[in-house]
């Protein structure tokens, strides 16, 4: 893949790619090192993506990276999340927080699938589990997703 | 009850204080030339320098392992020959195969081969195939194994591909036999595992689908659909590890520890291999997608009712 086309793929994927490295990561600066470090990684191995499958391949490059951030994080902190750097609380908390009560098992398919539009195909692919262990796991985020809602609507009712 | 919209989702994560995008312009633009690409020859050098280096890796973790467990027993693996993938059990190394002398044994003992002049030098690979015990004793002679209490098969094999062995506790065993080699070389002593330690006891293989549905309780069943099942054992007798895969299930591995070792498992085309969380940063890059001889599974993201097989504990 040559520069101009991996540079408008990679401008193209950026949004995306970030939203997904804050929901797993929940930290604005993370996120966006894990995005940026992806982008060296892709691009070091540029020659072996293919533009059909690039969306994909590069996804799961910044999903490597959240973990290796995470990883890094176990070693140094005691929790995930570091109190003072957590993102202030947008104004659609309440279903942030029912979407972020799911295990991220489950939440990353989930915002794959249907924050970011991936393909059933493309979402397995990424996530590297088979498609119908992804259906299972769409489903029962789905299902999750509802309870949570439904409990949190009652209780704001 | 509202309905979440695409829209809703990418609201959650999405930041308008600044325009992110103009920093990655600048991200990329600062990205080095690339080099042409790299000829075949190239291509294959690094290929084997990664197989190298994994294999020295691999050796390292077996070292690293053998030192953690305080009692004087390792486990190791092994390969039957006509398998072209060389079998690396968690803490092992390949010898093969052993079937005939594994299965001459009954599931609930093991065996410890112990060279009669033996000496202080530890283990070391071996990497040659054999096709009988004796050949075997005198791969293990060659090898300047003098550590062999640490050589301990557990009694099981399985039908195909690679067998697997698990370490035990010291004072977890009792010895039932003595016998010595046909060329005098090895005692080899037959121990019968302290019966909360024998693996079919303590635990069954829960298939959910696939060449079998339902629980495998005990080793001569298992043998049937299992490929590859490796057990560790830390000296306070609990298990720290297992691992399994079965043949034609997709999504047939599965691995349970305490915790204190995180496991990664690699899964070449054929044959599983494990390396701990030492090993996953130098492999777990997206660079590794596209490579067809690995799969790469990180246990710890997996919920035990998704995966296939599920260990039960069965009392």
């Amino acid at each position: 893949m040559e520069r101009t086309e991996f540079e408008q793929l990679y401008i193209a994927l950026y949004p995306g790619l970030y939203r997904l490295a804050q929901s797993i990561l929940h930290n604005e600066a993370d996120a966006q090192d894990a995005v940026q470090q992806s982008a060296v990684k892709a691009w070091s191995a540029a020659d072996r993506i293919r533009t059909d499958s690039g969306k994909a391949y590069i996804t799961r490059i910044v999903i490597n990276e959240c973990r290796n951030i995470q990883r890094h994080r176990r070693r140094i902190l005691p929790t995930d999340r570091q109190g003072g750097d957590t993102d202030p609380p947008l104004p659609d908390s309440e279903l942030k927080a029912v979407v972020e009560s799911l295990t991220e098992t489950l939440r990353l398919p989930l915002l794959l699938r249907y924050m970011e539009g991936y393909s059933e195909k493309e979402t397995a692919a990424i996530l590297r589990i088979p498609q119908n262990t992804l259906k299972a796991r769409l489903r029962r985020a789905k299902a999750k997703l509802r309870d949570e809602w439904m409990e949190t609507e009652e209780e704001l009712g | 009850m509202k309905t979440v919209t695409q829209k809703d989702l990418q609201n959650l994560y999405h930041s308008p204080d600044y325009d992110r995008t103009e920093e990655m312009r600048r991200t990329l633009a600062k990205l080095p030339d690339r080099k042409a690409p790299e000829t075949r020859p190239v291509v294959l050098k690094r290929r084997v320098t990664f197989i190298l280096a994994a294999a020295l890796i691999l050796m390292g973790i077996a070292a690293a392992a053998v030192g953690l467990y305080t009692g004087t027993l390792v486990s190791w693996g092994a390969k039957q020959s006509e398998t072209e993938v060389p079998a690396i059990g968690m803490t092992g190394e390949q010898i093969a195969p052993l079937k005939e002398v594994l299965d001459s044994y009954p599931d609930e003992s093991f065996v410890v081969m112990i060279p009669k002049e033996g000496t202080d030098s530890y283990y070391k690979g071996i990497t040659r195939d054999v096709s009988s015990p004796e050949e075997l004793y005198r791969v293990l002679d060659e090898a300047g194994y003098r550590h062999p209490e640490q050589l301990i098969p557990a009694g099981w094999t399985f039908s195909s591909a690679v067998l697997g062995y698990g370490c035990v506790p010291d004072g977890k065993y009792e010895q039932v036999s003595e016998t010595e080699t046909a060329d005098g070389r090895f005692t080899v002593r037959e121990y019968k595992l302290d019966e909360q330690y024998r693996i079919p006891d303590s635990y069954a293989l829960y298939l959910k689908n696939g060449p079998k549905e339902g629980v495998i309780s005990s080793v001569r069943e298992a043998k049937e659909y299992i490929t590859v099942f490796s057990v560790a054992y830390p000296a306070d007798g609990k298990v720290q590890s297992k691992a399994i895969s079965v043949p034609g299930m997709e999504d047939a591995l599965f691995t349970e520890y305490d915790g204190s070792t995180e496991l990664m498992m690699y899964r070449p085309l054929e044959t599983p291999v494990y390396v701990n969380q030492d090993w996953s940063g130098t492999v777990t890059d997206g660079s590794d997608i596209e490579k067809a001889d690995y799969e790469m599974i990180h246990c710890s993201n997996l919920e035990p009712e998704e995966v296939i097989p599920i260990f039960t504990e069965v009392r």
